[in-house]
């Protein structure tokens, strides 16, 4: 099913595992060299930069493919896309095959760009039109293809959200009752597929999907929010009903208590779980429940909440690390033995720069607007 | 690792006893570390503090309380700085890692307040008079102090984007890119020079050793300072693109092979990008010269000369892994 070399696969995930382990100093540098002689891989696999260039590169190659057909045969527009689709997936396979590409970038952009001229190429050609169901559905089986058989992160995200978006066109239509049972439909659909992925991301069969998996995990836990989110239910209550009204929706105190509850379960689980993808998914949720409640009521001024909400977070952190100075209930304040990944990159400093921008720059033409209203924004800096 | 892997790497003779009973202990003891959370917590505190403040004291600026508010901010800036300086660790030219996780998140507090002050003193008393230069100036003076007195790469960045401001741009990425009003020429020349003299002083940093690991900062900055200028510059002045080009091209060789030397993936990459785009910025204007209508050359040089520099990536990718445990 997956067009890549399975073994290579597997020695690959060996060599990974080994990798994190000479990091953190645990086997030495010859059991390192040993382990990669004895599983070695074939993939063509480079270096992340060389793989966003790569990428930025083969989709201007494309775009000028695309460009030349259009010159060459301006009628045919609407069968050039599903040829050119067809097009890019053989080369994709040759590239595989021949030249053993894996995360090469090339693959990447060769993968979107088919999946994207396939989806409009079957748009053009269909002379019924498709309703958003079915358009749904084509995407769903497009990207679950895509998925399956190259194993893509951005493929399996695009198949869920499709699933997600074909059961809300399949029962929306259906009536106010349908509409209304929606939103619990999306959650026991959202748990459903959390525990499926959880349970194939054990399994050995499916060993080649597990980052995937662990993907979607995350994006159902995010779905499972978004469908209890109170703004999430208004505005798009307001926006698929008839009347057009924007006002509060029923069951309103439901949608608040889940917006506010949610999180803090996540939150909770993780801690009790020791799971970082809860703990995360948690504070990160958390923190848009507060956005979303502050954007229907305005109890105090931003500024104040905002100095407020900083003073608490870096007491709570101060607390919460003495707390943790020696480790209770196997919970740490200290670093662990993974490296922070973004830390070799030169990022860190454009991040801290960026957010600070309108604080640090001061205009030197007089600053007579101080700040103006743009002095927001934060930066993590220092290093790891 | 998983304990099935080194069990079995065990079982191959891969690994010895001794470290085999090191990953055992190591998976036993295991705790789990909130160190992350708490530091983007932290963070998020840092970022809602200064937003908050810096938005009451502009909303409060002609009010009675902005002194208690003024009062407040430097007290802020004092404290931080008192805890930091309590803290640190003697000063070295090599690289001092934070003594606590709070250390560096104080520390930028503490800059953050202290521009807020500055520039509040200077707002509403008029501290500096008509000398606007020396608004940015002392603040950015006092940011370079710090970052290497502490060893803070974010104050570095802070203090980076203050000399620009110094010198007449806003450095950012994203503003430059929003603004895009480069055709003033100034701009575009002291782009140029500044990126240069980043660029330089990342050399003498990484060369002489003062603090190497900012070397990395410089470069980042001043690289995409010098390109991004260098580039409005070919895009402006028409009459001179061919001289601008080929001012680019030395400069972008010179950024090659100072990248190739580091075995930085990431600079040779984005070098790589910058001369492409300056590249297709001259092909354009060649073929517009020669023939109005030839779009099939045009899409023909893009297939020819994509392929090209992906070759080109792929090799410098087999050179440069080859050097490296990678």
């Amino acid at each position: 099913m997956i067009a890549y070399n399975r073994q290579s696969l597997d020695n690959l995930d060996l060599q990974q595992q080994a990798r994190e382990t000479f990091e953190k100093g645990l086997i030495t540098g010859e059991e390192y060299d040993r382990i990669r002689a004895a599983y070695p891989y074939s993939f063509y696999h480079p270096d992340f930069f060389i793989r966003i260039g790569l990428f930025i590169l083969t989709l201007i190659a494309a775009a000028a493919v695309l460009g030349l057909f259009l010159l060459a045969a301006p009628g045919a527009a609407e069968q050039s896309a599903l040829i050119l689709g067809a097009i890019a997936i053989l080369v994709l396979e040759l590239f595989i095959n021949q030249r053993r590409m894996n995360g090469s970038g090339v693959d990447d952009a060769l993968l979107w760009v088919a999946f994207t001229l396939l989806l409009a190429g079957i748009n053009f050609i269909s002379t019924a039109r498709i309703t958003p169901a079915g358009e749904s559905g084509l995407v769903l089986v497009l990207a679950l293809i895509a998925t399956v058989r190259y194993a893509d992160h951005g493929m399996a995200l695009v198949a869920y959200g499709a699933f997600l978006c074909l059961i809300f066109f399949t029962v929306d239509p259906r009536g106010p009752v349908a509409r209304a049972v929606l939103p619990f439909l999306i959650m026991g659909l959202s748990m459903g597929c959390y525990f499926l992925f959880t349970l194939l991301h054990k399994k050995t069969t499916f060993r080649h999907y597990r980052s995937c998996l662990h993907l979607l995990r995350l994006a159902t836990l995010l779905s499972l929010y978004a469908a209890g989110n109170y703004y999430v239910v208004r505005e798009l209550n307001s926006m698929i009903s008839l009347s057009g009204v924007n006002g509060p929706v029923a069951f309103g105190w439901l949608w608040w208590s889940l917006t506010a509850l949610v999180p803090l379960f996540y939150i909770v689980r993780g801690v009790q779980k020791k799971d970082v993808l809860w703990l995360w998914t948690g504070m990160a949720l958390a923190a848009a429940s507060i956005v979303t409640v502050r954007y229907y009521y305005h109890l105090l001024p931003t500024e104040i909440v905002m100095v407020a909400g900083g003073i608490v977070l870096i007491a709570g952190v101060y607390g919460l690390s003495r707390y943790l100075r020696t480790p209770k209930q196997g919970f740490t304040a200290a670093v662990s033995g993974h490296p922070y990944p973004l830390a070799d990159w030169p990022v860190e400093g454009l991040i801290v720069a960026e957010s600070f921008k309108g604080i640090a720059a001061q205009p030197a033409d007089g600053g007579t607007h101080f700040g103006g209203g743009d002095t927001g924004g934060g930066g993590a800096g220092g290093q790891y | 690792m998983h304990r099935s892997t080194f069990k079995k790497f065990h079982a191959e003779g891969l690994i010895s006893d001794a470290t085999l009973q090191r990953m055992e202990a190591f998976e036993n003891t295991r705790l789990f570390s909130l160190f992350w959370q708490l530091r983007t917590l932290l963070y998020m505190g840092v970022l809602l503090l200064t937003g908050g403040l810096g938005i009451l004291v502009y909303k409060n600026i002609d009010t009675i309380g902005h002194q208690a508010v003024l009062a407040f901010i430097a007290a802020v800036t004092v404290g931080c700085f008192f805890y930091c300086w309590r803290k640190k660790a003697p000063f070295s030219w090599e690289q001092v890692p934070a003594p606590t996780l709070f250390f560096d998140y104080i520390l930028l507090l503490g800059c953050l307040s202290l521009l807020i002050f500055l520039g509040y003193l200077q707002y509403a008393y008029d501290v500096f008079g008509d000398n606007y230069g020396l608004v940015t100036f002392i603040p950015m003076g006092i940011l370079f102090a710090t970052a290497y007195l502490f060893d803070h790469i974010g104050v570095l960045s802070l203090a980076i984007t203050n000399l620009a401001a110094w010198a007449g741009i806003a450095i950012t990425p994203l503003t430059i890119l929003k603004a895009g009003n480069f055709s003033h020429p100034h701009l575009i020349y002291t782009g140029l020079l500044l990126g240069a003299v980043l660029v330089a002083a990342g050399r003498l940093t990484e060369l002489r050793r003062l603090k190497a690991h900012f070397d990395t900062t410089y470069f980042n900055f001043g690289v995409h300072l010098f390109f991004i200028a260098a580039l409005a510059g070919l895009f402006e002045f028409h009459k001179v693109w061919f001289l601008w080009f080929l001012g680019l091209a030395g400069a972008a060789l010179f950024c090659y092979i100072q990248a190739m030397r580091r075995q930085s993936f990431y600079f040779v990459v984005v070098t790589i990008l910058y001369a492409y785009i300056a590249l297709c910025d001259v092909v354009i204007r060649l073929m517009d010269r020669l023939n109005s209508d030839a779009f099939a050359l045009l899409f023909l040089y893009f297939i020819g000369s994509a392929i090209g520099i992906i070759l080109l990536l792929m090799h410098i990718n087999r050179k440069l892994k080859a050097h490296d445990r990678l």
